[in-house]
């Protein structure tokens, strides 16, 4: 049931969705917290680590056996070895997608459900998930495609109508205090960018393989385009206020006012986190799923999947006791843990693996 | 079995996608329009709301004590308060009095009393930032009384305050402030300057005997901020120097110039445009070159000046040149000398221009502030005469 093919074009819009469901309502503010008034520019600086994180995706899925990482672990360090640290991995995407659910959670909470029960928001949105989960990947490529022209369409919308109100003279003076606070603020893009190795899992359904890269390159773009868009608008409007704003789109889709009726545009900036959200689950969900099915060679992988989404629920609540708490460790320490996890790690198992293959190759060569 | 759980699934679509747990019914909120908010004794606060009632003559009942009803004919307007230590507290205790849930998403001003805007009203801008979620775009006003008797008004050219508040902000001679603009500046300001609109209550207009319009809010210039807390205040005759300085000079304005005793012309202006250059020379004086480009055309000429003469409209345009020059000399000298803050934004310019030297005088803007010369420069063209071609004044007589 976790199988069903689907096309690259689909996997890159999923993927464009995926990282930029959350970036677009927090990343102004943690940005301009770091690099002032530079942090335009970080997702420019970003972008490269992201069509790194796309050729080292690509790259561990050739070398892997199968197509499966999971057996490109065990056969790097051997069965046992190579299960516990499969499972090692599934457990640190298991933490970064609890963060992300909590994040959803706790914006709806604090705006517009001020009353609902946070177990009731995250557990509608999980069960949705894991349904579209059971389904297959491709129920949740086909969703994609039908919800990111929306998504993309309203965030655009907003942006547009904010255009009267921008005053590009809040970008000067350039690079102020130098380029250090822009770097600073670039990692913390480059901890979204970083989530796009996920896609290492699902390039084993995708039917013409041979331009996932191109689409893949082109999903980078995309997303850097759309980041750099949100920052840009946002900083133009309300200069480096934005940093004292939990939320700034939602703030500033809260300004746009027309003719006096034209007014309180805030609950399209819901309707498009919702939708990003599910987006952006889905893919986890499924992600950690199939891993757990690959680790442990299960024949029925979608009896595991409501287990996977009853455990993900507690550790939405294990995760911080408060909205501060795990948002200060998306701002700070979380940006060198992730970039750890996605990109260290792989990198390692990509070196390690390309050395082996250069042994192999040396061993047949003489023989 | 299956039947079953389809059916459970059902029922659970259908109350759980509705959202109706966080439900508020129309019927069940008072929507607020504006909020005053005063000082009281023993730094505690007192916040009014303006209250709309959807039905008409349908009056809350509440301790009379506190409500002033509008006794209006459009009478849909209640007036509520209390006191609190602080915002929150006088929310929460405004909210036990009232059988409707307070609805602060259609607030759209804010009054603040004079003794309110002296103490500084940061508190309460948190507290609107951080819980009601006001909109932005909420406008912010001092007037020079207290804030409840400016929420009693009832404005006879407008339908409530809120409105007659908003509209007056877009005509010439105010601007509109509001909470996003304050944040702004709060942040971006070295001593957290900025200005807020000043008005004045009907009650103190009456005194003045303009009794017949006592029901209307009027202007009456812009309360200067520094860190956090109202200096002062500028008139209407400084704000409108001020509004020269910072570009904030709208189309039509009317410019009147003295040509000699007794002798006046007066032009509406059809454009202008006001521009900063912010300069620090060799050896290390700063200044700002102001450049103030204008045109407007000629709507009443009482003096001995003919418009159909060249050289004679060179003589008004020097004329009124000199006296826009005037007006900001006045304002910035207030501004500078007098209350030593930047609310013209001059910190900005120089921020964009010289970081690294603004990055050093930060610390004692005000010092620095004070010591910038402003060179003014003005550009007016009286573009077109009107309908009349000379002036009634110069018909010979026989």
């Amino acid at each position: 049931m976790l199988n069903g093919k689907i096309s690259s074009v689909q996997l890159a819009v999923i993927m464009f969705q995926f990282v930029l469901s959350s970036t677009v309502l927090l990343m102004p503010s943690i940005t301009t917290r770091l690099s002032e008034k530079d942090m335009w520019l970080t997702p420019l600086l970003g972008m490269g680590l992201g069509f790194l994180v796309v050729w080292l995706a690509y790259k561990l899925f050739k070398l892997s056996p199968e197509g499966s990482i999971v057996r490109l672990m065990e056969s790097l360090f051997g069965t046992f070895l190579g299960k516990i640290v499969s499972i090692l991995f599934i457990l640190f995407q298991f933490h970064i997608v609890a963060i992300s659910t909590r994040d959803y959670a706790e914006f709806i909470e604090s705006n517009f459900f001020l009353e609902t029960p946070i177990v009731v928001i995250i557990g509608t949105m999980l069960i949705l998930c894991g349904w579209a989960v059971r389904r297959g990947f491709e129920v949740i490529a086909r969703t994609g495609q039908i919800f990111v022209p929306i998504i993309t369409l309203f965030t655009v919308l907003i942006l547009i109508l904010l255009i009267p109100e921008l005053n590009p003279l809040h970008l000067l003076p350039f690079m102020e205090r130098g380029a250090g606070p822009l770097l600073q603020g670039s990692l913390v893009v480059d901890g979204w960018f970083s989530q796009l190795l996920l896609a290492v899992y699902i390039f084993p359904l995708v039917r013409d393989q041979d331009n996932i890269r191109k689409w893949g390159f082109w999903c980078v773009i995309g997303i850097t385009f759309v980041m750099l868009a949100s920052n840009l608008a946002v900083f133009m409007l309300v200069g480096e206020s934005a940093g004292y704003y939990t939320y700034p789109v939602l703030m500033a889709a809260r300004y746009i006012a027309y003719a006096e009726f034209f007014e309180h545009l805030e609950a399209i900036v819901m309707m498009v986190w919702v939708l990003g959200e599910y987006i952006k689950i889905s893919v986890y969900y499924y992600v950690i799923t199939r891993g757990i099915s690959d680790t442990f060679r299960l024949k029925k992988p979608e009896v595991i999947v409501m287990p996977v989404g009853l455990l993900l629920l507690f550790v939405c609540f294990w995760v911080g006791p408060d909205f501060q708490t795990v948002s200060s460790f998306i701002a700070n320490t979380g940006t060198s843990y992730i970039l750890i996890g996605f990109v260290l790690f792989p990198l390692l198992l990509c070196i390690l693996a390309v050395i082996r293959g250069w042994f192999k190759g040396l061993g047949t060569s003489t023989k | 079995m299956r039947h079953l759980i389809r059916v459970i699934a059902a029922i659970a679509t259908v109350t759980l996608l509705t959202g109706c747990w966080d439900r508020i019914e129309v019927n069940d909120i008072a929507i607020i329009l504006g909020a005053g908010i005063d000082q009281e004794k023993n730094n505690r606060v007192k916040l009014s709301v303006e209250i709309f009632l959807p039905s008409p003559g349908g009056n809350e009942a509440g301790d009379g004590q506190e409500q002033m009803d509008s006794q209006n004919k459009n009478g849909n307007i209640l007036v509520s308060s209390a006191t609190g230590t602080s915002m929150a507290d006088a929310m929460s205790n405004l909210q036990e009095r009232l059988s409707r849930r307070l609805y602060w998403g259609h607030n759209n001003v804010y009054v603040f009393g004079k003794e309110r805007a002296e103490r500084g009203f940061n508190d309460d801008l948190d507290f609107f930032l951080r819980y009601v979620r006001a909109r932005e775009r909420t406008n912010i006003y001092v007037t020079q009384g207290r804030a409840i008797e400016v929420m009693g008004v009832i404005p006879r050219l407008d339908q409530n305050l809120m409105e007659a508040l908003t509209e007056l902000s877009k005509t010439e001679v105010s601007i509109d402030v509001d909470l996003k603009k304050v944040m702004e500046q709060i942040v971006e300001t070295p001593e957290q300057t900025y200005t807020v609109p000043y008005i004045l209550t009907s009650a103190v207009m009456s005194e003045k005997k303009h009794l017949r319009n006592a029901n209307v809010p009027y202007f009456k210039g812009l309360t200067i901020f520094k860190k956090g807390q109202m200096i002062g205040s500028l008139n209407n005759e400084l704000t409108h120097g001020y509004f020269w300085i910072t570009n904030q000079i709208k189309p039509s304005t009317i410019l009147t110039a003295t040509v000699a005793k007794e002798e006046t012309i007066a032009v509406h202006l059809t454009m202008s445009k006001s521009k900063l250059r912010p300069k620090i020379d060799g050896s290390g004086k700063w200044t700002m070159d102001l450049l103030i480009e204008c045109e407007g055309n000629l709507i009443q000429n009482a003096s001995q000046l003919d418009y159909s003469k060249p050289e004679q409209i060179m003589q008004m345009e020097v004329l009124f040149e000199q006296m826009i020059k005037d007006k900001v000399d006045k304002s910035l000298n207030m501004i500078q000398q007098k209350y030593k803050s930047d609310i013209v934004g001059y910190s900005k310019l120089f921020r964009r221009k010289y970081p690294k030297q603004w990055a050093i005088a930060k610390s004692s803007w005000s010092e620095t502030f004070q010591k910038i010369e402003t060179n003014t420069e003005v550009n007016i063209q009286i573009r077109r005469p009107g309908a009349l071609v000379k002036q009634i004044n110069n018909i010979p007589m026989e």
